[in-house]
């Protein structure tokens, strides 16, 4: 009887899962409320959990002071969109779409003047190539977006499954080959 | 004698008085002498002009902002003979500060109108505090004073280069150029820069690549310089844009050697960058002026100006009104009015005596019938006396309406100072100073009257000494070329205060700020501070302990405002009106607007928008950039 090894190569994944988004807006500020609601959950150490809304450069910065760290980022967030129901949320992978240096520097553009966006992060993150090879993105369309410290009952009430969604793309198996 | 227009006068011992034998001393119909006046083609004429002739234009300037617009521009162009014969500036939204303060906590203030602007929070929550000790009889000790100048100056280093390299430059770079005006760009590749020793580009052709947008290195420079200075401002601040530490009579933050060396360890990289965004735009502005003198025109409007000046002497600053000419005069940046090119005045009760807000063209009720009926403040604390259109004596009564170039048509009041039309902009704290040579002796900066001259240290590179001079036009290039200055000049004035608190460190002053009680009876104050584009101010009233009264004049409001009550026409109306159209196109249809985007943005549009140019049929996108501040009533 002879034994077979079979080597196998075990690469923890490090990732972060980032709220983004203006705060005191309700539902719009899904992102930055819904990650105090994370962070009482118990993570491995592999996952860290930050609030990134701040300006798109300099969440662009943040990410360029650790060059590699991640190999994926979860981020959560809210936006207005047509055609979408209110409480949606939309589930996606970042594709890494060719970007229009004219959009990307509108981006860059309203990012320095105090815009908070994800759309403009994420445009901005991926033309600098500050984004790891696998990015999840989570959009809520807003119930409602006034001016207010929690987000809407409606919402509120579905935590508990936002948080399970976040928890599954966090740690779902990469088959990425990198 | 300071003032034109307005019935004040002022006697022997400087007391401003109401001129008397006046019947309605401040109607609104009564006749006033403008400075570099600009008149709007009546309207009547330009719609006839736009059905008959084709060569006249219909332009919009529609804010088109994925996010959140806030400026549009309407313009009709005349293509042939290269120039603008209507402009009018249009403030889409309202964002209510004033009513939004209304019965609150007088120190909500500072957090609340903070959020007024996405680039520069920390200029309002300063001006707010400014108020409150006014208001409230407290002064901050002097260690609480100097953070606050450094605070300023650190946004001023975030704010005044992202203009002149991410907001402005692209439109002065290798992409911009070759697409509006190749035979410039053939030039540019022929021109040797002047200043080749200092920053490092042999050709203009070479600088206006470095300043495209995303790739230049200037632009990426630029973009890695925001974090310099916002990394030194947290340390004080705590947060960027919105500070928190922040409060009346001070600052909250602790204080000590190593929050001082980690700001220097910032501070000093701006030397050695002010060098280079100094001779960079030397440079422009003559290419341009050498290429064609008609860019000489672009954005031209006549030198008024003012500002209320900014960065307190501790030594003198005690935030009374009574004494604000003394420790106004006392600020590294002068206060100033400065009309026709000629400063006028650097008081600072004058300054504020010459401030009204007008809303014929504006989305607000009226206030006031003009003649002083009902008016609440009809003097100031010293007793010289307010206009009824004075912002103590305001009231924000918003009122939708539809858009009409004849009426209404904007969110924008029109302020202005002895019913002069006049602007706000850093620049305006460069030419104030300059002119008027009353800052305290120092080792970096010098006013000669008609220059200001900077002594920016060693750093990396050598000691430099550079020379602003007060230009014989005002432009758009001078606006710009003026702001790079200013980004010299705020280093300097940051390091002077840098040495200044040192020094209280080591003389064991470390208290940085006044325990105070907010009192119950019925009084005013203001701020008068000046934003990243100059002029702003807060005027208050509070009553009970509550704000009964928030009145904010930020430097946009100025600068995008429409028309006023004698239909003269606002800042960037004026100076679209005398900008001439040098773009070089095939047909109409392929016109950018790129003049036209120059001299709007060398102000330094303070409203988050992404504004598209409309021409006919054809669709021809550019932008607009700039942060929150300029559309509140």
């Amino acid at each position: 009887m002879s034994w077979h090894f079979i080597k196998v190569k075990i690469k923890i994944v490090k990732v972060l899962i980032a709220g983004v988004g203006h705060p005191n807006l309700k539902d719009l500020s899904f992102g930055q409320v819904l990650l105090p609601h994370l962070k009482q959950q118990k993570w491995a150490e592999n996952f860290d959990l930050e609030n990134l809304s701040f300006g798109a450069i300099a969440v662009l910065q943040w990410f360029e002071d650790y060059p590699g760290k991640y190999d994926r980022v979860v981020f959560v967030s809210a936006a207005e969109r047509t055609g979408r129901a209110p409480g949606t949320l939309d589930v996606s992978d970042w594709e890494f779409a060719p970007l229009d240096e004219t959009v990307v520097q509108e981006c860059v553009a309203e990012s320095v003047t105090g815009i908070i966006s994800l759309d403009n992060l994420m445009m901005i993150l991926q033309y600098f190539k500050a984004l790891p090879p696998e990015v999840v993105v989570l959009d809520l369309e807003p119930v409602t977006s006034e001016i207010g410290f929690e987000c809407s009952p409606e919402i509120t009430a579905r935590f508990d499954e936002f948080s399970e969604i976040v928890r599954a793309k966090a740690e779902s198996v990469s088959w990425r080959n990198n | 004698m300071c003032f034109k227009n307005l019935p004040i006068e002022f006697d022997e011992q400087g007391k401003a008085f109401l001129k008397g034998g006046i019947r309605d001393p401040y109607s609104t119909k009564n006749q006033i002498t403008s400075v570099g006046e600009v008149t709007q083609m009546p309207y009547d004429t330009v719609r006839e002009l736009l059905a008959r002739n084709g060569y006249i234009k219909d332009v919009d300037f529609d804010p088109v902002t994925r996010i959140a617009g806030a400026l549009a521009f309407h313009g009709v162009a005349d293509l042939e003979k290269g120039k603008f014969i209507e402009a009018r500036s249009m403030a889409t939204l309202f964002r209510g500060y004033e009513i939004i303060m209304q019965g609150r906590d007088p120190r909500d203030a500072i957090f609340i109108t903070s959020r007024a602007c996405g680039v520069c929070g920390g200029v309002h929550s300063s001006c707010a505090a400014l108020g409150i000790e006014m208001a409230f009889g407290i002064t901050p000790p002097p260690l609480g004073i100097i953070v606050r100048n450094l605070m300023l100056s650190l946004e001023f280093l975030y704010d005044n280069p992202l203009h002149l390299f991410l907001l402005a430059g692209p439109d002065y770079s290798e992409l911009i150029v070759k697409a509006t005006t190749p035979s410039l760009w053939e030039r540019a590749l022929k021109t040797p820069a002047r200043n080749a020793e200092h920053h490092g580009y042999t050709t203009i052709a070479d600088l206006m690549t470095d300043m495209n947008p995303l790739s230049g290195t200037l632009y990426l420079e630029a973009l890695h310089m925001t974090r310099v200075a916002r990394e030194a401002y947290v340390v004080i601040g705590g947060k960027y844009p919105h500070p928190e530490t922040l409060v009346p009579g001070g600052v909250s933050t602790t204080v000590t050697l190593q929050t001082f060396n980690e700001i220097y360890t910032r501070l000093h990289q701006f030397f050695d960058y002010a060098k280079k965004v100094v001779t960079i735009w030397d440079d422009l502005t003559e290419f341009f002026y050498d290429a064609n003198p008609e860019y000489r025109k672009n954005g031209m409007r006549a030198a008024n100006m003012v500002d209320f000046g900014i960065w307190d002497d501790p030594d003198v600053y005690d935030a009374t009104y009574e004494n604000c000419n003394k420790w106004g005069s006392n600020r590294w940046s002068t206060p100033g009015a400065v009309i026709g090119g000629e400063l006028v005045t650097t008081d600072l009760q004058s300054i504020n005596l010459g401030i009204e807000e007008f809303i014929e063209h504006s989305f607000y009720e009226k206030w006031t019938d003009g003649n002083g009926g009902g008016m609440k403040y009809p003097t100031d604390p010293n007793g010289a006396p307010l206009s009824p259109y004075h912002p103590w004596n305001k009231e924000t009564l918003p009122r939708p309406s539809g858009q009409n170039w004849r009426e209404k048509y904007t969110w924008a009041t029109s302020p202005r100072w002895d019913r002069q039309v006049f602007e706000a902009g850093s620049y305006a704290r460069v030419w104030n100073t300059a002119a008027a040579q009353k800052i305290r002796p120092n080792p970096f900066i010098e006013s000669t009257g008609r220059s200001l001259k900077i002594r920016l240290p060693k750093s990396a590179k050598p000691e430099m000494n550079i020379e602003w001079k007060i230009p014989t036009e005002w432009n758009t290039f001078e606006r710009n070329k003026a702001r790079a200055y200013g980004v010299a000049f705020t280093a300097m004035v940051a390091m002077n205060d840098w040495l200044k608190g040192l020094d209280l460190l080591k003389r064991g002053e470390t208290k940085v700020s006044t325990n105070f009680e907010i009192p119950k009876s019925n009084r005013i104050g203001v701020g008068f501070w000046g934003a990243g584009r100059g002029f702003l101010s807060h005027h208050m009233e509070l009553d009970k302990g509550l704000v009964t009264n928030y009145q904010i004049i930020t430097p946009s409001t100025i600068n995008a405002s429409p028309m006023d009550a004698w239909d003269k026409p606002g800042p960037y109306e004026e100076a679209v009106l005398n900008t001439p159209i040098l773009e070089e196109y095939d047909k109409k249809e392929n016109y950018k607007g790129i003049d036209l985007l120059r001299t709007l943005r060398s102000f330094d549009p303070c409203m988050p928008c992404t504004t598209h140019i409309y021409a006919g049929e054809h669709k021809v996108v550019r932008e607009i950039n700039t942060c929150a501040c300029g559309v509140d009533g």
